[in-house]
């Protein structure tokens, strides 16, 4: 590609199509008011660039400078950068670079933008010339995943911009079958996951669905995890918190049950203050830990007096035979 | 096949065995970029056999495990890997690549073992810690050797652990009591479902009790045992066939072991095998960081088992392979808890089975 056959001409704005958006990369959403009254006061400092289409002219990149225009009312004359000679190709690189060199893609664009350069090249040459589009280097494998994610619905992507959705995640996702894949990006819409998190909750409901001998959209389907999902709580948090238990006691029932009993046997010695007691990791080793606190020898006296009176409690010989 | 091993008669039994000419390699490098630049390295790994000398130590003992009591085994290691494919085999994940190995050179075993022999106490050695002791039956003269190796000592015991039922060049050896065959066995549908490639369990207890009529002392592994919906009742089937067939009184020990496993097995068995299910169960983080079923459901498992194997067979030895010792007292009464206290049960029973020198225990 070059940029030899780039002129600086003005265009009117009623002779740019708005509606053909074949090289946008970000988001149409977004709040332009700050770019619009910026412009209103300083003018438009970096030109969009556009290329001709028929009679009239569509954009390569700057959507939100040419919105923002639309946005103050202006109906004259804009400076463009325009290309006359450059193939699809050329302006798909453009469109993309032109954001990259600016600022960090968000993962949203920068799945959009290998979709839109996929159309022109394979995985292979995006690699290639990542660093000259993108400004940092991708390779091949992250290409291929990054446009297997961008099947996903748009909903999908719109969480991996607000965090909601790792790209991980995303690619796991990506695996499925649409339908599948559709449930998982409505539940990650109700919850509020990490990445690590995000990943047990799919993990769980492969392995329940396999233990159960039922599907995972199946089990996605059912009263209980639904009634989590569209919990009143707008806490998206701890909805996370109720999906991640229910599935943890689902997926490992007698130990979250053993799990359960324990702690009811531990409330059941009212410990005092400062004492804790530690039971073994998933009760494999048979080693129990016991700490207290204790500021002087009178305190220590009545932690060793109490720790005698649970000696004798039923619920400690609970917490012992396991 | 190692362009430095010399055609002798073990190469050229087994050429003619395999009916295949060899490609000779200067190094191992060929070999394992075949296997690892395939798509499914474990899968390409079962299909091509290299023929090369054991370049580390033929006799070695059980690595075991951290926290969990180990039987005291030696192993000798005659070859590496299985061209059966068993879902939850370890060996998919602890060789890096997976090679399918045969260690020629007889000889190499004879100073190693003589060693051995020459020693005041009792030795169990096995072949079938690396690799199925008797897939190699069929092409190799090494088990014969080995048996009949074996046969002229008195203080070591060799057992071929399989799931095959290659014995036929092994029945009329003179073998002098000295090996054990063995037998790991599972449930017809764990069999069925996750032991591709072996012998089904009747064909399994078949041979066995050829093999006892021929005076081979046996042993069976119950190893891994897979906990899933009816197993109790399959397994105690499992023992009330091995009765049907064999006496206990030739049964020198019998192992159990629940399914455990290195955390970057499950990936190996969920991308090999999509269709198992075994990686599912109430597993959790060991104590020697590999996978188990959560403590209440395997000593649930192993008391049933322990139960109905006693029903039939009061004194046959049956041990833990790497238990702990809530397992051992709640299922068995007591804890082997000095080192080396299990290893010497098992001595004594080798001893009084087959024939080793008691003076040695």
């Amino acid at each position: 590609m070059s940029n030899l056959g780039i002129r600086i001409s003005p265009l009117a704005l009623n002779n740019i199509d708005l509606t053909d958006t074949r090289y946008r990369i970000s988001r149409q959403e977004g709040d332009i008011t700050a770019l619009a009254l910026s412009i209103q006061q300083t003018g438009l400092t970096s030109p969009p660039l556009v290329r001709p289409l028929g009679n009239s002219y569509i954009v390569v990149a700057g959507f939100k400078r040419i919105n923002a225009l639309v946005h103050n009312k202006f109906t004259g004359q804009v400076v463009c950068q325009i290309n006359p000679r450059a193939s699809e190709a050329d302006s798909a690189v453009s469109a993309v670079s032109d954001n990259a060199f600016q600022r960090q893609l968000t993962p949203a664009e920068l799945i959009q933008s290998v979709l839109l350069l996929g159309r022109f090249m394979e995985p292979d040459q995006i690699a290639q010339k990542s660093l000259a589009i993108f400004n940092s280097h991708l390779n091949p494998g992250y290409i291929k995943d990054l446009q297997k994610i961008g099947t996903l619905p748009q909903q999908a992507l719109e969480l991996l911009d607000d965090g909601r959705l790792s790209i991980a995640s995303a690619k796991k996702i990506s695996g499925y079958d649409p339908g599948l894949a559709q449930c998982f990006v409505s539940l990650f819409s109700a919850v509020k996951a990490s990445s690590s998190k995000q990943m047990e909750i799919i993990t769980h409901f492969f392995e329940i669905a396999a233990r159960e001998n039922t599907r995972p959209v199946d089990l996605y389907r059912e009263s209980k995890i639904q009634a989590i999902l569209v919990h009143d709580s707008k806490d998206l948090g701890l909805k996370c918190n109720l999906l991640r238990s229910y599935l943890t006691q689902r997926r490992f029932p007698l130990l979250e049950k053993k799990r359960r009993e324990i702690q009811k046997n531990i409330h059941a010695l009212k410990l005092t203050s400062g004492m804790r007691l530690m039971v073994p990791e998933s009760f494999e080793s048979m080693i129990y830990s016991l700490c207290f606190d204790f500021k002087n020898k009178t305190q220590f006296q009545e932690q060793i007096s109490f720790l005698r009176q649970i000696s004798q409690n039923p619920a400690l010989e609970e917490i012992l035979n396991r | 096949m190692d362009a430095h091993i010399p055609a002798d008669n073990e190469i050229q039994y087994l050429i003619s065995k395999l009916g295949l000419t060899p490609e000779r390699v200067t190094d191992s490098q060929p070999v394992y970029d075949a296997v690892n630049l395939a798509k499914d390295p474990i899968s390409q790994a079962k299909t091509l056999l290299y023929i090369t000398r054991n370049k580390g130590a033929v006799i070695r003992e059980c690595p075991g495990t951290s926290h969990y009591t180990c039987c005291d085994y030696t192993i000798l290691h005659a070859a590496t890997f299985c061209t059966m494919d068993c879902s939850y085999c370890i060996l998919q994940a602890y060789f890096h690549p997976p090679v399918l190995q045969y260690f020629a050179g007889l000889e190499s075993f004879v100073a190693p073992l003589d060693h051995r022999f020459s020693q005041n106490k009792i030795f169990r050695i096995g072949t079938g810690e690396y690799t199925d002791s008797l897939i190699w039956e069929n092409i190799s003269p090494a088990p014969r050797f080995l048996v009949e190796k074996f046969a002229r000592q008195s203080n070591s015991l060799l057992e071929l652990k399989t799931k095959t039922i290659n014995v036929d060049s092994l029945l009329n050896l003179d073998h002098n009591g000295k090996t054990v065959l063995a037998w790991s066995v599972n449930t017809p549908e764990i069999i069925g479902s996750e032991e591709k490639g072996t012998a089904a369990l009747a064909a399994r207890l078949e041979t066995a009790k050829r093999c006892e009529a021929k005076g081979y002392k046996l042993a069976f592994h119950f190893d891994p045992m897979v906990i899933y919906e009816g197993c109790e009742d399959a397994y105690k089937k499992v023992v009330h066939s091995i009765f049907s067939h064999v006496s206990p009184d030739n049964i020198v020990w019998i192992s159990i072991g629940t399914f455990r496993f290195m955390p970057q097995l499950k990936s190996v068995i969920e991308t090999r095998f999509p269709d198992s299910t075994i990686p599912y169960g109430e597993f959790i983080l060991g104590l020697d960081n590999k996978m188990r079923y959560f403590k209440p459901l395997r000593i649930h498992l192993y008391k049933t088992l322990i139960d109905t194997i006693r029903e039939s067979a009061p004194h046959v030895l049956v041990y833990f392979c790497m238990e702990d010792e809530e397992v051992w007292e709640k299922c068995m009464g007591f804890f082997p808890k000095k080192a080396g206290e299990l290893g010497h049960l098992l001595d004594r029973s080798a001893a009084a089975h087959c024939r080793l020198n008691t003076t040695f225990l």
